[in-house]
């Protein structure tokens, strides 16, 4: 292959000098050429205006207006300017230097006010800070295109893709920046197998998102290659300790790692059979078909990129047909600590308002916040389905005792469903108070916690609550 | 699992944290941790553990174990040890979640003891 250089040399910064006085003109285009600009004079308000629309106000670099010219004045035609083309800057020039005149032209948006007579050194040096301050703003302008066009990429991973084979995934994205390391994907990668990742990488900036994007491709690619999850799990985890994070952008003596957070869901619809692999997320939530929840471990594992051993945990088992799984990046756990809720409450939001803006409490969270609900082909209708908004296990001498328990339920009841009556919530609290402290001191007889949950059908608007094995308390409201 | 050898308390440097490690003031505590750590690994102080004490905080998200993460691995590859004090429940738990308790030492300082209230 030839290398050829091509030298592309950036053209001149151009200037539009807009004054109606001949001599004024041309001592600005003089002046202002020697210093190597290229310089483009229009004689009226009106003419510049067509020279702008014509060359278009990315041609200009920094636009000169005097101020009292016949027809449109200077400071109309900064105010033009500024609804046209905000990132231009505009030096206003004028005799008439009042003090009310020069607030109007900084007020109005100009960089800069002249008085004539011009001192060329003054001018100079005006019109270098007005050029640099249209570049600077055209860069920031352009950076933040392309995030919001990597925003809207991700977003359309997250939510466009549908794995088929009746597969129903459900997934409620909210970034707390244009794009960040929240990713979520689904594939088929075999005859009835689908697969479904999620991932979050450490921060939330664009780095986060390159990461995020490469582990979602490393993981496909290698699954459609035949490997098994916790090889390719086991591969990333060396990639991101031995070179990732040892490469020179880490020098410091406290630089902090990336590190990424994965669940894996591997499903085949054939036996109806699901695996779970996590490395770092909460732990996922399966929901039965009759609104039993339970975490599908005791415990998660952690990080990819922390310690060579990583420790997973994986889980596999044959599923009922109307079976639910609730996965979550820990955006919402991060949310819901600082709420003082139980981090289903806000889950079931999400999906009651089935991704809609409007949940004010998700401006409160510092990270990324990603849900995604996996149902298999044939379970229950959502008018069927019981969500659960607090899940938890009770031991007798647990930091807190009943009343902080209390608290914590009515908070996350009051999120989940912001109009409950008071009498309703009374009445299933205390039902379910009494029902706690009796399971406790028994489950404390077997050296055990006890198991607790309320749950929602909001369409049959309905509560229940399980304790322990039992039976759920139902209540309607 | 051994119980660690003791370090005496002159051989100790303790870093206090004054609420919760999150991601809105990682950068911060970073800087502060990078420059106890900054003399032991130029050889110029011969403190053996490093404590941080996490009593003040009740949360600590994704960014602030991240953080944990990599000042154990820096304080070990200085050839020191690290020690987290902690208070609040959800703290423990989440190093407990994460398996970070098996690289860390991690001690829990019992709250004033509330039980069962009813």
């Amino acid at each position: 292959m030839n290398n050829t250089n091509i030298n592309i040399t950036p053209r001149r910064q151009r200037l539009l000098v807009v004054d109606d006085d001949f001599t004024s003109r041309e001592f600005l285009r003089l002046v202002l050429e020697q210093s190597g600009y290229e310089v483009v004079a229009e004689d009226g308000g009106h003419s510049a205006q067509q020279q702008l629309l014509a060359a278009g106000f990315g041609a200009f670099d920094g636009v000169l207006l005097d101020q009292q010219m016949p027809g449109i004045s200077g400071l109309e035609l900064l105010g033009w300017l500024e609804g046209m083309a905000p990132d231009l800057s505009v030096i206003i020039v004028s005799a008439a230097g009042g003090k009310h005149l020069v607030t109007s032209a900084l007020r109005g948006g100009a960089a800069d006010f002249i008085e004539k007579p011009v001192n060329a050194r003054q001018l100079r040096e005006s019109v270098a800070r007005a050029v640099a301050l249209t570049q600077n703003r055209r860069r920031i302008q352009q950076v933040e295109l392309a995030v919001k066009e990597l925003g809207r990429a991700q977003q359309w991973m997250i939510q466009s893709q549908q794995a088929g084979g009746g597969l129903k995934v459900e997934r409620y994205f909210h970034p707390k920046l244009e794009a960040g390391g929240d990713s979520f994907s689904q594939f088929k990668i075999g005859p009835d197998h689908y697969f479904c990742l999620l991932t979050d990488v450490s921060g939330h900036d664009l780095q986060a998102a390159y990461l995020s994007a490469y582990f979602q491709g490393v993981v496909r690619g290698m699954l459609q290659c035949g490997a098994a999850v916790a090889d390719i799990f086991g591969s990333f985890n060396r990639y991101l300790i031995e070179e990732w994070n040892q490469s020179s952008r880490m020098a410091g003596t406290l630089a902090v790692n990336a590190s990424v957070a994965a669940c894996s869901v591997a499903i085949d619809l054939k036996l109806r059979s699901v695996s779970i692999f996590s490395c770092g997320t909460p732990v996922p939530v399966r929901v039965n078909a009759g609104g039993g929840a339970s975490r599908v471990a005791e415990q998660g594992g952690c990080s990819l990129g922390w310690f060579p051993h990583f420790t997973e945990m994986p889980v596999g088992g044959v599923v009922a047909e109307d079976e639910r799984f609730l996965l979550r990046t820990d955006g919402i756990d991060d949310l819901a600590d600082k709420l003082g809720v139980d981090p289903l409450s806000i889950a079931y939001r999400l999906w009651c308002q089935r991704g809609q803006r409007g949940l004010p409490e998700l401006n409160e969270a510092d990270d990324d916040i990603l849900l995604t609900i996996i149902q298999l082909p044939g379970g229950k209708a959502d008018a069927d389905f019981f969500f659960p908004v607090v899940l938890d296990q009770y031991r007798s001498g647990q930091d807190g005792g009943i009343d902080e328990w209390e608290s914590a339920w009515r908070r996350s009841l009051r999120l989940a469903q912001p109009g409950l009556p008071e009498a309703a919530q009374n009445h299933l609290l205390t039902a379910a108070r009494t029902a706690v402290l009796a399971g406790v001191a028994q489950a404390e007889a077997r050296a055990g916690a006890l198991k607790f949950q309320i749950s929602i059908q909001p369409q049959q608007r309905k509560l229940r609550v399980w304790v322990a094995e039992a039976k759920g308390l139902e209540f309607d409201y | 699992m051994k119980p660690p050898i003791p370090v005496a308390e002159d051989k100790v440097i303790t870093y206090r944290l004054a609420g919760d490690l999150v991601s809105t003031n990682t950068e911060k505590v970073q800087a502060e941790l990078a420059r106890l750590l900054e003399p032991r690994v130029a050889g110029q102080a011969d403190w053996q553990m490093m404590r941080v004490d996490m009593q003040a905080a009740n949360r600590v998200d994704s960014s602030g174990l991240n953080l944990i993460v990599t000042l154990l691995k820096a304080v070990t590859k200085a050839g020191a040890r690290l020690q987290i004090i902690c208070r609040n429940p959800n703290v423990l738990r989440s190093f407990v979640f994460t398996h970070l308790d098996r690289q860390v030492e991690v001690i829990k300082v019992e709250a004033p003891p509330a039980g069962l209230k009813a």
